[in-house]
């Protein structure tokens, strides 16, 4: 795996200086009941195809961004930062 | 009036301040002198040998000295104006390396002080947040023709002049540690800064000379870093 | 003719078998393509004999071709309805019962004939059987068709004997000049080695076609192909031999008489003495050039390894005789022969004779046979995959180089499949290897030291690694080296005078911003928004499962500044599950890594305040810097951060400052406490000083599923605070019964269990200690473990498992060491 991450203030890097933070997810409000709290923390997608997923910078700028990747080929699509 | 940046600090005056590279700097028999407060090398050899050797292929020096500071905020979203003797790089959206000689420290918290100010609306949060992070981060000034290729032994960040050109900066991992990269040039010699937490210091300093190996890279002291500058 | 020109098949026989030839194939290029190795058996000891210089020099390939003996296979065209037989033989080439006599060599030294039939009778005894086995060749049954020979009258002005370059250009020279010239080549084609050697390519090529064209188009220069000169006789009369120079004749016998001859018959290559140099298989270097130029027989194989890596699909091309590359990905192109576009199949794979060999090797690298491959396939590993994991076959160090293409071959042939459904395996990098050394690199080892490293060093400590910080782990004395020792005389000074420990290793964040509470309040458990300057607090992180993360402190330093410190190990963690909640939210909070920048100590024991006062103005009395402030002061002429906080369970200061002045504040301060018999301490002694207050480490007492009730620890989340990390869930967990719990205990005996140690009550397995140490102020030893829910009560006994045997403890509720916690507070 050496695919590249094009970090939105760095350019273009190796995802080795990136750490994955896990699928993109809505947290549930706070008074959700207890389904919704379950499936947030314990249950992902895992897409076979475009995910949408966090990955910080952890070699370089130190933000966190959020990036379209298809878990297929690894090709990303497009890389932002959040707005904060 | 400025918020105290800092939780603590020193005493100019007192000549206590030590590098992370201190101990290593008197076992290689440096003869040291005080700068600033701080215990720096003079030279390790001969200062015109060191400038020398520099000039024709290349040569680091312990510059952690140097202040820095750390800056955060909406108001990075303009550029910063700090004067003649500050640099100001960009680590991120909004975020930024203040770097200059202990000499210009009043002049660069004034400019701090009118940074903060300057048509601010007090319902707003200040614009920018200064923290100093002179004691952080070890920092290693390598000049000479070969830097590049003794950087290219331990970083894999493209070094080119078109991803990397004077007064530019960049962050990757350096020796497998995180680092900070300022290119800037002295007097047309290439050179970059490299800032490390200042834990890895010792560590980060022996892979660089073992990275130098092959151009006979040596360390150069205060004074042959006078006559570089010259 | 080169191997592009292929096109009509012609068909012939050889021992009654049917071969297959191509235009421009010569009898033995076309026997060896369809697999035959072995062209006849040697004079007298009846070796089995292979091709060799394929040009008609040595005597390896001599057959019967339609009933003429002797016949040069290598250089004899093939022609359709010939039929070819072996000679000096029986029943077979490949199994020759005369072969047996190499077995007699002994009885056949040089000159044995002269030596041995020295009786006029022996000797005619023994002729007549001789005679039969002697010899090579047989002449055709009388009445048998040859055809007929003819004579031919010639004369020429010059007379060239070999058609290579030099010969071809001295044509071409004397031709211009309005010789009449006479060119005799005996290859089938002009060009001489520049048609096979090392040397021929394009510009060779090019060469050859402009000289053939000029010789061409000079009317008065003539060229005899094919015709070999075979003797140069007085009065420049040259012998010639035409083969089939029309169908009915045989041979034409020419007589050339010549003004001048320029002999250009070039060099051969002489074969090499070593011992079994006639071995079947061994050839001449240009023989090897003749069969792959001039008849194609090569198996190429597209070196295609890094095209496979790229993601390209291998297809196989029978017309080719190659698996081409297909599908490449946009941003990667082949070129040149990689691409197999100048390819022709070579002889059809693999030859039958083979396939149930063990000594045709497929793989050399691991000494697989086709036989092996057909065994494995028979055994059900019959997909080109499972056959290679099985027998090995392309797994040594060529990698499938050398025997992929035989390895399909044999697999498609036993399972009936194509080439193209039989597929190839998967190629991998690193494809040549790569050495290990190579791949490591430089042995760069990140090392972490604190500002007192060498400080440490002076004073005797021995180190211990924690992560990639180097600590003290225990200091040598004057009067001990030995860990136990040293680590109770640093625990007595703490506790009964003031010891110093580097506590720099820990995580330190520097939060500044109006909404830092708020961020805080989200992500700890507890409530961090309404602690007041200059107070500071135990903080717990949780996840969203309710799971501890890590701990820390929190100094409240100003309304909108926070200075936080996290354990050793988690801070990079922490930093980033910090920023992470912190986006999206817009909340005005800035957060600064100053760990490297700061160093930190902790200043422990009755006597701790006698030494600070000594250094610092700052009023130190329990009314002016109570349990849990934070204050900042002037220490030695340093400014620092003071927390009173108790870790070690004694009235003791940490202390924050720069990095900078670390060796001297160390120092400074182990002088001022000289008076009071200062010790410094490290890890060791720490663990111990806190086992005795059960203190939690985080890491080390939990783990990754401890929640903060099991570790009983509940009092450090707010429930009621508004949404915050794990809020839902530590309010369920807050409601259920505990299944286990973290508890301490003390030996009932002398026993120390180790950190681990397993928990049995009646007999069965109960839980597990996670620190035990000895503690002198209970003389035994003391630790905190897991244990069930229903055992956690005061008094409740338990076994543990010390050195093989059980040992007996129970369950205290209280600290180890002062419960009142009365020591941190005076």
């Amino acid at each position: 795996m050496s695919f590249l991450l094009r970090c939105p203030h760095c350019g273009d890097r190796s995802v080795y200086e990136f750490r994955f933070g896990g699928e993109v997810k809505q947290r549930p409000a706070p008074d959700a009941p207890e389904a919704a709290w379950v499936d947030y923390t314990y249950t992902k997608a895992n897409v076979a195809g475009v995910q949408k997923e966090w990955w910080y910078h952890r070699s370089g700028c130190r933000q966190w961004m959020i990036a379209a990747r298809n878990t297929i080929t690894n090709e990303v699509l497009e890389t932002l930062f959040p707005e904060r | 009036m400025i918020r105290k940046a800092r939780a603590c600090g020193c005493r100019e005056e007192s000549p206590i301040k030590q590098t992370a590279l201190f101990n290593t700097h008197q076992h290689s028999g440096a003869s040291l002198i005080e700068h600033h407060g701080w215990q720096v090398p003079a030279c390790f050899s001969n200062s015109e040998d060191e400038a020398a050797r520099v000039r024709e292929s290349v040569g680091v020096a312990d510059v952690s000295w140097m202040l820095k500071f750390d800056l955060k905020g909406y108001g990075l979203k303009s550029p910063l104006a700090l004067g003649e003797g500050a640099f100001s790089w960009a680590l991120g959206p909004l975020h930024a390396l203040v770097t200059c000689d202990p000499s210009s420290r009043r002049e660069v918290m004034d400019r701090f002080q009118g940074l903060r100010t300057a048509g601010a609306d007090l319902a707003l949060p200040p614009p920018v947040y200064v923290t100093e992070v002179t004691s952080v981060y070890a920092q290693f000034l390598l000049v000479g023709p070969h830097c590049r290729e003794v950087l290219s032994t331990l970083t894999s960040l493209n070094l080119s002049e078109n991803s990397l050109p004077n007064l530019s900066c960049g962050q990757s991992s350096l020796a497998h540690v995180h680092a900070i990269i300022l290119r800037q040039d002295l007097q047309g010699i290439p050179a970059y800064q490299l800032l490390v937490s200042r834990e890895y210091g010792e560590s980060m300093w022996e892979s660089v000379l073992h990275a130098g190996h092959e151009f006979h890279l040596s360390p150069f002291g205060l004074q042959a870093q006078q006559f570089l500058k010259v | 003719m080169s191997v592009d020109e292929r096109s009509e098949t012609i068909r012939f026989e050889f021992c009654g078998k049917p071969v297959e030839a191509r235009a421009g194939d010569t009898v033995a290029s076309a026997l060896y393509r369809s697999g035959q190795r072995i062209f006849t058996r040697s004079f007298k000891y009846h070796r089995p004999r292979g091709l060799l210089c394929l040009s008609g020099k040595c005597p390896n390939c001599l057959m019967n071709v339609d009933g003429v003996p002797n016949v040069r296979a290598c250089i004899t065209p093939a022609r359709a309805g010939m039929r070819v037989r072996h000679q000096n033989a029986y029943p077979s080439l490949e199994n020759d019962w005369l072969a047996i006599a190499q077995r007699f060599d002994w009885l056949m030294p040089v000159g044995w004939y002269y030596k041995t039939m020295t009786y006029p009778s022996a000797w005619h005894a023994a002729e007549p059987y001789i005679r039969k086995i002697a010899g090579l060749g047989e002449p055709p049954p009388a009445g048998s068709e040859g055809g007929e020979y003819e004579h031919n009258y010639r004369h020429a002005e010059a007379a060239i004997i070999g058609g290579g370059p030099a010969g071809l250009q001295t044509a071409v020279e004397l031709g211009s000049r309005g010789e009449q010239v006479m060119l005799i080549d005996d290859q089938p084609a002009l060009g001489g080695h520049l048609r096979y050697s090392r040397n021929s390519g394009v510009a060779a090529a090019e060469l050859i076609a402009d000289l053939i064209g000029k010789v061409q188009k000079l009317s008065n220069v003539e060229v005899l192909q094919g015709c070999y000169c075979f003797g140069l006789y007085e009065g420049n009369l040259l012998g010639i031999v035409e083969p089939n120079p029309h169908p009915n004749a045989a041979e034409r016998l020419i007589h050339l008489r010549t003004r001048r001859v320029v002999i250009a018959t070039g060099a051969y290559e002489a074969p090499l003495l070593f011992r079994n140099n006639d071995l079947v298989g061994i050839m001449l270097s240009t023989a090897a050039q003749r069969l792959i130029r001039l008849h194609g027989v090569a198996h190429r194989v597209p070196d295609a390894g890094l095209l496979s890596q790229a993601g390209a699909r291998l297809e196989w091309d029978g017309g080719k005789g190659a698996f081409v590359s297909v599908d490449l990905p946009s941003h990667v192109a082949a070129v040149g022969d990689v691409t197999g576009a100048s390819f022709i199949a070579a002889s059809r794979l693999p030859p039958e004779q083979v396939m149930a060999s063990k000594r045709a090797f497929v793989c050399l690298c691991t000494d697989v046979s086709s036989k092996d491959l057909q065994d494995a396939i028979a055994e059900g590993f019959d997909h080109i995959e499972t056959l290679k994991r099985y027998t090995t076959a392309t797994m040594g160090p060529c990698q499938g180089r050398m025997c992929q293409l035989s390895a399909i071959s044999v697999c498609a042939h036993e399972t009936q499949r194509s080439m193209g459904a039989t597929g190839t395996t998967t190629s991998r990098p690193p494809n040549p290897s790569v050495t290990l050394g190579a791949l490591a690199g430089a042995r760069h080892h990140p090392t972490r030291r604190t500002p007192m490293h060498y400080e440490h060093d002076a004073l005797g400590a021995v180190w211990m690694d924690m992560g990639e910080w180097k600590r003290p782990r225990f200091y040598k004395t004057q009067t001990n080296s030995e860990e136990k020792a040293c680590v109770e005389e640093e625990y007595r000074a703490v506790r009964e005078r003031v010891g110093l420990i580097d506590v720099s290793t820990l995580g330190k964040l520097d939060f500044k911003g109006r909404d830092c509470g708020k961020l805080l309040d989200k992500v700890y458990a507890g409530r961090l928004s309404d602690l007041r300057p200059d107070r500071v607090r135990y903080a717990v992180l949780c996840d969203e499962a309710g799971i501890m993360l890590d701990d820390g402190t929190v100094s409240r330093l100003a309304d909108d500044q926070y200075f936080i410190t996290t354990t050793t190990g988690n801070l990079e963690f922490v930093e980033q599950w910090l920023e992470w909640w912190l986006v999206g939210t817009g909340w005005d909070v800035h957060i600064t890594n100053m760990t490297g920048g700061v160093a930190a100590v902790n200043l422990a024991g009755p006597k701790a305040r006698d030494v600070l006062a000594k250094l610092t103005s700052c009023g130190l009395d329990t009314k002016a810097f109570p349990y849990m402030a934070c204050r900042r002061a002037e220490v030695a002429g340093v400014q620092a951060l003071l927390m009173r906080i108790g870790f070690v369970g004694e009235t003791g200061w940490e202390i924050h400052f720069p990095a900078e002045a670390g060796a001297y504040l160390w120092r400074t301060l182990l002088d001022a406490g000289r008076e009071f018999d200062i010790r410094p301490f490290a890890v060791e002694a720490q663990r111990l000083l806190r086992l005795e207050k059960k203190h939690v480490i985080v890491g080390v007492d939990t783990d990754a599923l401890t929640n903060p009730f099991e570790a009983g620890m509940g009092w450090v989340s707010k429930l009621d605070k508004e949404d915050f990390i794990g809020r839902a869930a530590l309010r369920r967990l807050s409601g259920e019964e505990l299944k286990q719990i973290l508890a301490g205990f003390i030996m009932n005996e002398e026993a120390l269990p180790e950190d681990g140690a397993a928990i049995l009550v009646n007999g069965r397995l109960a839980g597990r200690v996670t620190s035990a140490r000895y503690s002198p102020v209970n003389r035994k030893a003391v630790g905190l473990a897991w244990v069930p829910a229903e055992l956690a009560r005061p008094g409740a006994e338990i076994d543990v498992r010390v050195g093989g045997r059980l040992a007996r403890a129970h369950i205290t509720q209280q600290a180890f060491y002062d419960p009142e916690g009365a020591r941190l507070r005076m």
